[in-house]
């Protein structure tokens, strides 16, 4: 069944959700008394919407690259949180402090054919608390492959009404402990499907809406017996909950949609099955994780910054269940070129 | 349109990546299907029982002859029953099988991991009294707090139960030698393979009846779960073509007199003084603390701390097979500044930076800590998977999980002497920089309960196996070594206590060498 599922669901996926199936995700577990944090993912979501803004975006937005059109960039994303929610109480763990997520990710985007591009990018995340005499973790968390494709684009009143759809894929591109009270990641695939519907004023005002659905594969535990809820399994295989995101944004963008954006986002993860963390325990990768965010990202590209373009965002967990309460910020450089159609490129700005 | 066929094609490559399987059902216990049993054990009546003074004991009278009407009409029943089974009734007459203790251990492993939550301190950082004011019945959900001493306790008291219970169960076998079902009326169709062994009293019953009271009495916020778990195991036993109710029922009736023994005997082994109160505990700190110079002595170290370790009289509990705890108690762990203890205190330095990911994997798959069945649970499923290898009978199973508990408990009850005799400090308390895979347990360093249950568990073990002996000394050294990858036990709490645990697990094996099981 969830094969089949995750294949259809799939065919709409991009790209994009490669960073955003990350951030939500997970990200905030906890772990052994603490919490375990897969930060990478919340932070790294943020991020990764901004990510890609200027040239061509996230498997999440309506932006796309020209064919031949490369974007590559380096981000920075910082996470910290000193509350979580333990089934939904909200509650500081003396054991941990405040806990830090860091990631720096590596990324491109590049426009394939007309409408269609493709995305790929791995984080690198430490983490670590505060408190307590538990050891943070770090490491290369999942890789994520993404392609967003480009429906519909179709001029209505003053402005375009464009749809997209993307298929985004991660899997843990390291071996990391998925139990560890600070364990990067949930050590598990994602496949993402993900549905985009934007539309953007002549004078660079736009609105967007999209929705993505998670199929998620097995985690694989280090050890051979866990308890979710009120049974036990003799296996290292977790099933994990699928998930579906969905965000709404509103913005502004000049022109030639590459010299400057501004965007206002608010955005809700939920976890489709999974279970609470029990009283003062750790987290386990198959909890309900819910998360629900506000979110601000900025791109600049200079004129003069031949191709080098930045990036800057900011997100604030308001609300969630099994998920730590974090602020993060984050930024990145961007790097624009053309790697074929050069002249095409050139005439379509 | 050739456009799209290359998105399209693109999507499923991604796609494909991402799902390169399916996912299967996930296993809750030990997988088997049911056996033909590689001895029959016509003797087993006259083993020795652990606490029955024979099989004997319990009298249990003869049953109806198979020619009488009264007989004939019990077949009668289990054949509608039998010839009618719905799917629900199929399938758990699969999960439970012909040897239902593996799956009774399996649920005791499932409580021990419910159970098994430290208190929580709440908003106000107050954690509940470790011992509930008398007169009162502790909330639900963190009663009883089964950490490894409850939890190894709990087996042990299970398992020779339920040892007791076949044992008294083959006794009326053979000595009524009633025959199994299908000999008498062979349209009865059995469930499982045939083992031609008298169905008079079942053997199920009994140890279903014998653990169900028992759990009920160390789990009393769950007794309508595991009465109604050992009604379906009774009632499968009809559906499986392997039991009338008159054979349920005698082995109800030698179930429910072993409870007693063993109920009473729970009673009076000294545990309910193990889990000490503040003020008591206090008094046994002041006297730790004047005995030994060496050593700065244990605190708690979570945050806030817990003002009470756990069970520090757990070793004045009543043991099965040593004389006395302190007959087997090691010496006295290296002084704080003493070479050995530089040399571990280096090495605890040397794993917080540089721990291979392989050692902390291996940290991890032993770390048997919170909502796990713990170490003890650890070692039943190993030897579980080795039962149902050897195509074990039920009363070669108890046997093996009896004295497999009962060493492992006395091995618990010498740790935590131990323990709470030297309060010797954990890694991280007496040196702040190391840091740990997970949170140091809530009792003292020495000695390492993980390599006193291993080391018990590998010599009862080795010796029902001797061909996996090698495997199970590597697990035991494993899971003692995992406590030093993790940080959270010195070396040598470790290696003196699989010392000690082997030496403990000795005494069970010289009984079980005699007791005509062999």
């Amino acid at each position: 069944m969830k094969c089949k599922d995750s294949l259809k669901c799939m065919e709409n996926a991009t790209i994009a959700n490669i960073f955003a199936a990350m951030n939500k995700n997970n990200y905030l577990k906890m772990k052994l008394r603490s919490i375990l944090l897969k930060p990478g993912s919340i932070l790294f979501c943020t991020v990764s919407f901004f990510f890609f803004n200027v040239h061509a975006q996230t498997p999440a937005d309506a932006v796309l690259m020209q064919p031949g059109q490369f974007c590559g960039a380096i981000t920075f994303n910082n996470s910290s949180a000193s509350e979580y929610w333990q089934g939904d109480s909200l509650i500081e763990n003396g054991n941990v402090g405040t806990f830090t997520s860091q990631t720096i990710g590596a990324g491109f985007v590049l426009g394939v054919i007309k409408n269609l591009n493709v995305y790929a990018s791995l984080p690198l995340i430490m983490n670590k608390p505060s408190a307590g005499f538990v050891e943070g973790t770090s490491g290369i968390q999942d890789f994520t492959i993404a392609a967003k494709y480009q429906l519909l684009d179709k001029k209505i009143g003053s402005g375009n009404l464009k749809a997209l759809v993307s298929a985004t894929g991660t899997l843990p591109a390291s071996n990391y402990i998925p139990e560890h009270p600070y364990a990067i990641g949930l050590g598990c695939s994602d496949g993402i499907g993900r549905a985009i519907l934007a539309y953007k004023t002549d004078l660079g005002v736009f609105a967007k809406a999209q929705t993505g659905y998670h199929v998620r594969g097995n985690c694989e535990l280090a050890r051979g017996y866990y308890f979710t809820d009120e049974e036990g399994y003799s296996s290292n295989i977790v099933d994990m909950p699928n998930a579906i995101d969905y965000s709404a944004t509103i913005g502004y963008i000049t022109e030639d949609s590459r010299t400057f954006k501004a965007e206002a986002e608010f955005s809700v993860f939920n976890s489709l099955g999974g279970f609470d963390i029990r009283p003062w325990d750790q987290g386990f990768p198959s909890n309900e994780m819910d998360a629900m965010r506000i979110g601000a990202n900025f791109q600049y590209i200079p004129e003069y910054a031949k191709g080098f373009g930045l990036l800057l965002n900011t997100a604030y967990t308001l609300d969630g269940r099994n998920v730590w309460k974090t602020f993060n910020i984050g930024g990145g450089i961007t790097y624009f070129f053309n790697i074929w159609n050069k002249e095409e490129a050139a005439s379509a700005e | 349109m050739k456009k799209n066929i290359i998105v399209f094609s693109l999507l499923l490559v991604t796609a494909a990546i991402t799902f390169n399987a399916c996912e299967k059902d996930i296993p809750q216990g030990v997988t088997y299907t049911a056996y033909t049993y590689a001895s029959k054990d016509e003797d087993g009546g006259t083993w020795d029982p652990i606490l029955l003074t024979a099989g004997s004991e319990v009298i249990i009278d003869a049953p109806a002859d198979v020619a009488s009407a009264e007989y004939l009409a019990e077949l009668a029943e289990v054949k509608d029953l039998n010839s009618s089974l719905s799917d629900d009734q199929q399938e758990i007459v699969d999960y439970w099988g012909n040897n239902t203790l593996v799956r009774w251990i399996e649920i005791a492993e499932e409580l021990a991991a419910k159970y098994n939550l430290p208190p929580d301190p709440g908003p106000e950082g107050n954690y509940p009294p470790p011992v509930a004011p008398s007169g009162t019945t502790p909330a639900s959900s963190d009663f009883p707090f089964s950490h490894p001493p409850f939890t190894c306790r709990m087996y042990a008291y299970i398992s020779a139960a339920a040892y007791d219970a076949a044992i008294s169960s083959w006794h009326y076998k053979y000595t009524y030698n009633r025959p199994a079902l299908y000999k008498t009326d062979a349209s009865i169709e059995l469930a499982y393979p045939q083992n031609d062994i008298p169905s008079y009293p079942s053997e199920d019953a009994a140890i279903a009846t014998s653990i169900e009271k028992m759990l009920n009495a160390l789990f009393p916020n769950d007794v309508t779960y595991i009465s109604e778990k050992a009604k379906e195991c009774r009632d499968s036993r009809m559906w499986a073509g392997l039991a009338t109710q008159s054979d349920l029922n005698a082995g109800d009736s030698i179930g429910r007199h072993v409870a007693n023994v063993y109920i009473t005997r729970s009673k009076n082994d000294n545990a309910k003084f193990a889990q000490t109160n503040k003020a008591s505990y206090d008094s046994l700190v002041v006297i730790a603390d004047a005995m030994w110079n060496d050593w700065i002595i244990w605190k708690n170290i979570d945050i806030p701390p817990r003002p009470v370790g756990v069970t520090p009289k757990f070793g004045g509990v009543t043991p099965w097979w040593i004389p006395d705890v302190e007959t087997v108690r090691p010496g006295p762990p290296p002084a704080q500044g003493s070479a050995e203890y530089i040399a571990a205190e280096k090495e605890m330095l040397d794993f917080t930076e540089n721990a291979t990911k392989e050692q902390e994997r291996i940290a991890f798959f032993w770390s048997d800590g919170p909502s796990t069945y713990t170490p003890a649970g650890h070692w039943n499923l190993l030897g579980a998977e080795k039962i149902v290898d050897a195509a074990m009978n039920p009363l070669r199973t108890a046997r093996v999980f009896a004295y497999l508990n009962t060493a492992i408990h006395d091995a618990g009850i010498s740790c935590w002497d131990t323990k709470y005799y030297y309060f010797y400090p954990r890694p991280a308390q007496a040196n702040p920089e190391i840091r740990t895979t997970f949170m140091s347990p809530n009792f003292p360093s020495y000695t390492s309960g993980h390599s006193t249950f291993s080391g018990a568990g590998a010599e009862v073990l080795s010796h029902f196996f001797p061909g996996s002996a090698a495997e199970f000394e590597d697990f035991a050294k494993e899971a003692s070594e995992s406590r030093i990858y993790a940080r959270i036990h010195w070396r040598f709490d470790c290696e003196v206590g699989l010392d000690v645990g082997h030496n403990i697990g000795d005494y069970a094996v010289s009984a079980a060498a005699v007791d005509g099981g062999e």
